[in-house]
């Protein structure tokens, strides 16, 4: 298998995307289905890539046969290749409610948006130059945007201007960083700036990495900049929530994983202190921030994409403090943390959107009679809360015992980092045993909207995953291990991507 | 000629008016105004990287051939790449505020009370 | 062998979920076979200590996550003796059940609870432990509450203070595996080396002690975590209420003797320096504090309830304190009584509710001041009440009198002065709050719209005979229990206590339990003759006797006003109402609640401000951050 092929993972949606409108002349719910298959493509392809680099080791793509540092290469790991097939399955899981969404007119539009965000998506997994990276971050921010404004209310502008005020602010900082990399190490490829960034001056080297973690920590969904998370998900379609949530919030600690880890840290001996700053620190208490704020403002809200939006910033702060812990175990537990979370929350997206049609609202105070109604639905809402809480023999339980233990081992202030995220998990718990238990109270609900085979196709695919990940870890264990080996060997990075250093 | 120092100093005035804006405008097509102004501050300051004295574009001539007078083309490119971005980025905030005014018929952001909070 | 009975469990609950709602009266029947049959396999197992039986599930990074089932012969014995405790209350259940208009799924969900409750006694490593104190956790949450409205707030209670226990001891979990010196997840081995470890690090093994215990404290009720007995039970179905007393709540003390009582008996043992107190460690001397404040307490509360199943809820708690006090005493004698305590209150208090569930199924009220007179009208009912509380108070020649007994000898032996009058005193105003409820619901005037009461059905009535039978059998022969007992007790490095069938041989003195329980029982007989050869009682309506004959419709009183149990404590509630105003541990926690509440709507508002005020976040977040960068 050439490697180099890997460009068409973000060729060919690109081109499809130009192609839209032509199809479109055809017929709008055409583009719907071109989408898809596009999608799916690059899923199978992906898993393809996936399986061949777990054999294989760590390939390289490169472009225009200028090689790095000079041209622009992709980085296919088994991380990345992890991190893109899972973005790639969810998507195409989103696509699948999309396909049979009531027809709009702007189906064509959103058409070309959701491709290009998916595509920026897996790229930024993909892409080992920074300006690159740079470029997919703002065609991803662009396109998010886009989606979020077609739900046409006055929810959806405001959450639509609030993050891309944001995301220009971000990108700001994102542009700035890259200019401060490249004019004093004089690259932008990112396995030179690995090899060369301890080189820099202290003082120089945590101003680049704090631009840069605001610019990134946009998308990651962490506070402090993360305010456009609630409106945003509130404005859009519930199920294009499973996007937001599982494929731009998991792009973003994507980001964060492999530029702290592996491109600006250290890697493999973990010590992090960047420059004179203690980087990991510094992101252990923006997630422990992110954490409890995301846990108690879901708390107190009714609004069933609140909730779940201020859960997936809870979430996300959990993970984020496992990159801040950064022993090898954490990083195991982040790692299989973020794939759970991207599972269970866009499951939970996606049954929420038939609840909400049924039921007329997203006042979960509404839900009540859902399981006389259609059990099916409340059971499948029950097993994604259970993957996201961490029930026993569900998807979530084993990576937070695994997020658990590696902070509780590394000690020290860890004990009231452990405490608090554990006192935010008590209050999830609870709120979505609130949910839980409204969707199981006797009462009626009168409603005609039937729910379509693919709603209850893409349900039951991401619940057999969440269950099947719960009783049989051991499957997914082995990418995870791979991914974070691969996460944590910096030199190995530098030496596949600009050949062998002596 | 006028030293980098100069389009350095430029570039922090810009970024920070335009930072000042986007935190104290409430309006709408201000925020947008001083985010553009922010972009083209991170531009010049992209620039004023590659930026060399009385430098010469990057091409060996049969007269220029010092390579130390080359201007390095690099962050030009990536400059014309950002400005692309931004004029997209604000063509979208632009239409998102043409929305919003429709919607609730001001540019005022705290101003804005949705009728779907519900 | 032990992973076998698991597995079956959970196909029993597939079974059971597939049956379906229509099909409730075979559901409840099979569940109730099926448990039949895991005693028997139970019983099989009986002699097969230190079998263990590992299942991997994954390993990830420097961790390997597996399943250890192993028995061992404190797990066997609670093992066995609750799920033949299940078995009666599943008998009651199926007749119960057939009669409730909704049953949703709380036999699937209760088949699993089951099973986890077996997963608890045979885990023998913390993180299996763990995975069935979860379940436990959740599914008894969902059969405290499916889906009624009341019951909701009720199981919160319940479920917020068990989720917080939960979550205590994932960190001592985790903290016991990333302490050097021990890094290990099994059970027993965790002891041994805690034990060595409190030499040189005091601090440590305190903290993770602490935190195990919290979690313990947490399921079992012990003072502070006293609220939510009371609050689950009223509301649980009226099935399941025995469950949740019988079993669920021993769970904490089945920890407790599983890990902290060995754990002190070994740290007395190797640690020459520990602070000591009467001869046992400090700290275990104010853990039995807490077990005798929790007496106290529940006996309080339970005088002054006047709803029949909350009264029995706090009686649970008080006794609960009993045991606790007791097995903190660290002596054999002390070990031995709080173990018999919790397997005789297991048995008389699920009778206890048991009747108070065959009450409410015929009678539909829980408040004592609707009820009255019922004696006549549902005789095995009341057979099962009087006899259960006689036992709860500790009269002979029932149950609870042996582990009183017991218990007594203990504290007075170990010179505890004051424990003893804290438990006297919890033990006394047991009197007061047992005979209460028994007149209040049992005898008495029976109100008018009862006269159609009839007694439950025998399918039901079963069980509570079981109960009645039990609970004179332990207390005739208490050394059928006591033998086991004295197994698990040795296990944990002590010396059992002499015991025949029918003799308990004390440090202060000795009891042949079968003497006097035929004295106890010939006295009966002797009262019993005189109250059938005494005068017949004459019936007057209540109202007669208060009103003097005027209409009492004028005045707007009911019978129920009239009613002797309504307010019967008002002046023993008066006494300490200064007290319980100041210092009322339910209040604390609903302000907790409140401002958690509150705190997070402030929080969630920040997410509303205008486009600038986000990026004032962002920006002055940003500065922050990078100000606190430098400086952390």
């Amino acid at each position: 298998m050439k490697s180099n092929y890997a460009v068409l993972l973000i060729a060919i949606p690109l081109l499809v995307a130009f192609l839209q409108p032509l199809f479109s002349l055809i017929n709008k719910r055409l583009t719907k289905w071109v989408t898809f298959l596009t999608i799916g493509f690059n899923f199978i392809y992906s898993l393809k890539l996936l399986n061949y680099v777990m054999a294989n080791g760590a390939q390289i793509a490169i472009i225009g046969n200028w090689k790095p540092p000079f041209g622009i290469n992709l980085y296919l790991s088994p991380f990345s290749m992890l991190f893109a097939t899972i973005i790639y399955f969810v998507a195409l899981i989103v696509l699948l409610v999309y396909l049979i969404d009531k027809p709009t007119e702007v189906d064509d539009r959103m058409s070309i948006a959701t491709l290009l965000m998916v595509m920026a998506s897996g790229a930024i997994t993909l892409t080992g130059d920074i300006f690159n990276m740079f470029v997919f971050v703002e065609i991803l921010s662009i396109s998010t945007v886009i989606l979020i404004s077609f739900n046409n209310k006055g929810i959806s502008f405001k959450g639509a201007f609030r993050y891309i005020v944001l995301a220009s602010l971000g990108s700001s900082m994102l542009l700035l960083a890259i200019g401060f990399i490249y004019g004093s190490l004089g690259t932008l490829n990112l396995a030179s700036i690995a090899y060369r960034f301890n080189l820099l001056n202290p003082v120089y080297a945590s101003v680049i990495v704090f631009l840069f973690m605001a610019g990134i920590m946009v998308e990651a969904e962490l506070f402090p900049f993360n305010a456009w998370v609630p409106e945003a998900y509130k404005g859009s379609k519930s199920y294009l929530n499973a996007l937001l949530s599982g494929v731009v919030g998991t792009t973003g600690i994507y980001v964060l994983f492999r530029m702290f880890i592996t491109i600006f840290g250290s890697g493999q001996n973990h010590i992090q202190v960047i420059g004179s700053v203690n980087f990991n620190a510094v992101i252990i208490v923006i997630g422990v921030l992110t954490t409890l704020i995301g846990e108690f403002s879901a708390l107190s809200q009714k609004d069933i994409k609140k909730i779940l939006a201020f859960s997936s910033m809870a979430q996300m702060g959990i993970i984020a403090v496992t990159i801040g812990v950064a022993n090898m175990n954490s990083i195991n537990a982040g790692i299989f943390h973020l794939i759970n979370h991207a599972f269970s929350k866009s499951l939970l997206f996606i049954v929420a959107f038939p609840i909400i049609n049924i039921v007329g609202s997203a006042n979960i105070d509404k839900w009540e009679g859902l399981g006389r109604k259609n059990i099916f639905l409340a059971i499948a809402f029950a097993i994604g809360s259970f993957g996201l809480i961490g029930i026993p023999f569900f998807n979530g339980f084993w990576s937070k015992m695994m997020i658990v233990e590696s902070v509780v081992s590394a000690g020290g202030w860890m004990y009231l980092v452990i405490g608090t995220i554990l006192l935010s998990a008590l209050v999830e718990t609870f709120y979505f045993f609130r949910i839980i238990f409204k969707l199981f109270v006797d009462k009626k609900i009168e409603s005609t909207y039937s729910v379509h085979i693919f709603i209850y196709l893409a349900i039951l695919i991401l619940s057999i995953i969440v269950i099947y990940i719960g009783i049989k870890p051991s499957f997914l264990a082995t990418y995870i291990h791979k991914a974070a080996i691969d996460l944590v060997d910096k030199s190995h990075y530098i030496s596949t991507v600009l050949g062998v250093i002596k | 000629m006028i030293q980098s120092t100069f389009f350095y100093t430029t570039a922090i005035i810009l970024f920070l008016i335009g930072l000042y804006g986007v935190l104290t405008k409430r309006n709408v097509i201000k925020t947008i105004i001083t985010l553009t102004i922010m972009e083209t501050a991170v531009n010049l300051f992209l620039v004023t990287i590659g930026y060399v004295k009385n430098g010469t574009a990057p091409i060996f001539t049969s007269t220029i051939s010092d390579v130390h007078k080359f201007v390095d083309p690099l962050p030009q490119a990536l400059v014309l790449t950002s400005i692309v971005i931004g004029l997209g980025t604000t063509a979208l905030m632009l239409s998102l505020a043409i929305r919003l005014y429709k919607k609730y018929k001001t540019l005022n952001y705290l101003e804005m009370d949705g009728e779907d909070e519900k | 062998m032990i992973s076998n009975i698991l597995l079956y469990t959970m196909i029993a609950a597939v079974i059971s979920f597939a049956l379906g709602q229509k099909l409730k009266a075979v559901r409840w029947s099979f569940s109730a076979l099926f448990l039949g049959y895991v005693g028997f396999q139970l019983y099989g197992l009986y002699g097969q200590w230190g079998m263990v039986e590992t299942h991997n599930i994954f390993s990830l990074g420097s961790i390997n996550f597996s399943l250890n089932f192993g028995i061992t012969k404190l797990g066997w014995f609670f093992a066995f003796f609750t799920t033949i405790i299940n078995i009666m209350i599943w008998i009651f259940s199926i007749v119960k059940n057939m009669n409730e208009k909704e049953e949703r799924g709380i036999n699937f969900l209760w088949i699993l609870l089951a099973g986890s409750n077996l997963a608890i006694f045979f885990s023998v490593d913390w993180i299996t432990f763990f995975i069935a104190w979860e379940i436990m956790t959740w599914t008894s949450f969902f059969i405290i509450t499916p889906g009624w409205k009341n019951s909701f707030k009720a199981a919160n209670w319940y479920f917020i203070l068990s989720m917080f226990g939960a979550y205590a001891m994932l960190v001592g979990i985790w903290w016991l595996y990333a302490t050097p010196a021990i890094h290990t997840l099994n059970i027993a081995s965790s002891i041994a080396l805690l034990a060595k470890l409190s030499i040189t690090a005091p601090g440590t093994v305190g903290i993770i002690i602490a935190l195990f215990v919290l979690s313990f404290f947490a399921k079992s009720a012990v003072f502070p975590f006293h609220p939510w007995p009371a609050e689950a039970h009223a509301e649980a179905p009226d099935d399941f209420s025995p469950y949740l007393s019988g079993i669920m709540i021993k769970y904490g003390l089945y920890g407790i003797l599983l890990f902290i009582v060995p754990l002190f008996i070994q740290i007395m043992k190797v640690n020459p320096n520990i602070a000591m107190v009467n001869g046992i460690p400090v700290y275990s001397y104010i853990l039995a504090w807490f077990g005798a404040i929790t007496a106290v307490l529940g006996t309080y509360l339970a005088i002054v309830s006047n709803d029949m199943k909350k009264l029995a809820a706090y009686s649970t708690v008080s006794n609960i304190g009993y045991a606790v006090t007791s097995m903190f005493i660290l002596s054999s004698a002390g070990v031995t009584g709080g173990l018999f305590h919790v397997v005789n209150h297991a048995v008389f208090k699920s009778a206890i509710f048991l009747s108070l569930g065959a009450v409410k199924f015929r009678t539909h009220e829980r408040e004592m001041h609707k009820l009255g007179g019922l004696a006549t009208k549902m005789p095995i009912t009341f057979l099962t009440f009087l006899l259960g509380i006689i036992a709860a108070a500790g009269i002979p020649p029932l149950n609870g009198y042996a582990s009183k007994w017991i218990i007594y000898q203990a504290l007075l032996s170990g010179h505890f002065p004051f424990l003893t009058t804290m438990i006297f005193l919890a033990s006394t105003g047991a009197f007061l709050y047992l005979f209460r409820a028994l007149h209040s619901i049992f005898l008495g005037q029976l109100p008018r719209k009862f006269n159609n009461v009839k007694e439950v059905p025998f399918l039901m009535q079963i069980p509570m005979i079981l109960g009645i039978l039990s609970m004179l059998g332990i207390g005739y022969a208490p050394g059928i229990v006591l033998k086991p007992i004295g197994l698990a007790v040795k296990a944990m490095g002590l010396t059992p206590m002499t015991v025949e069938n029918t003799l308990m041989v004390g440090k202060l003195s000795s009891i042949n339990t079968a003497v006097v329980s035929s004295t106890f029982i010939g006295a009966f007989f002797f009262a019993f003759a005189f109250y059938l050869i005494g005068k017949k009682r004459h019936h007057v309506e209540p109202l007669d006797n208060y009103t003097a004959g005027q209409d009492p419709e004028e005045f707007g009183l009911t019978p129920e006003l009239y009613h002797f149990a309504l307010k019967f404590y008002e002046p023993v509630k008066n006494i300490f109402r200064p007290i319980e105003e100041k210092l009322n541990i339910k209040n604390y926690y609903r302000a907790l609640v409140r401002n958690a509440n509150s705190f997070g709507a402030t929080l969630s508002e920040m997410f509303k401000l205008s486009g600038a005020g986000s990026s004032m976040i962002f920006v002055l977040g940003l500065v922050v951050i990078i100000l606190a960068g430098w400086m952390l």
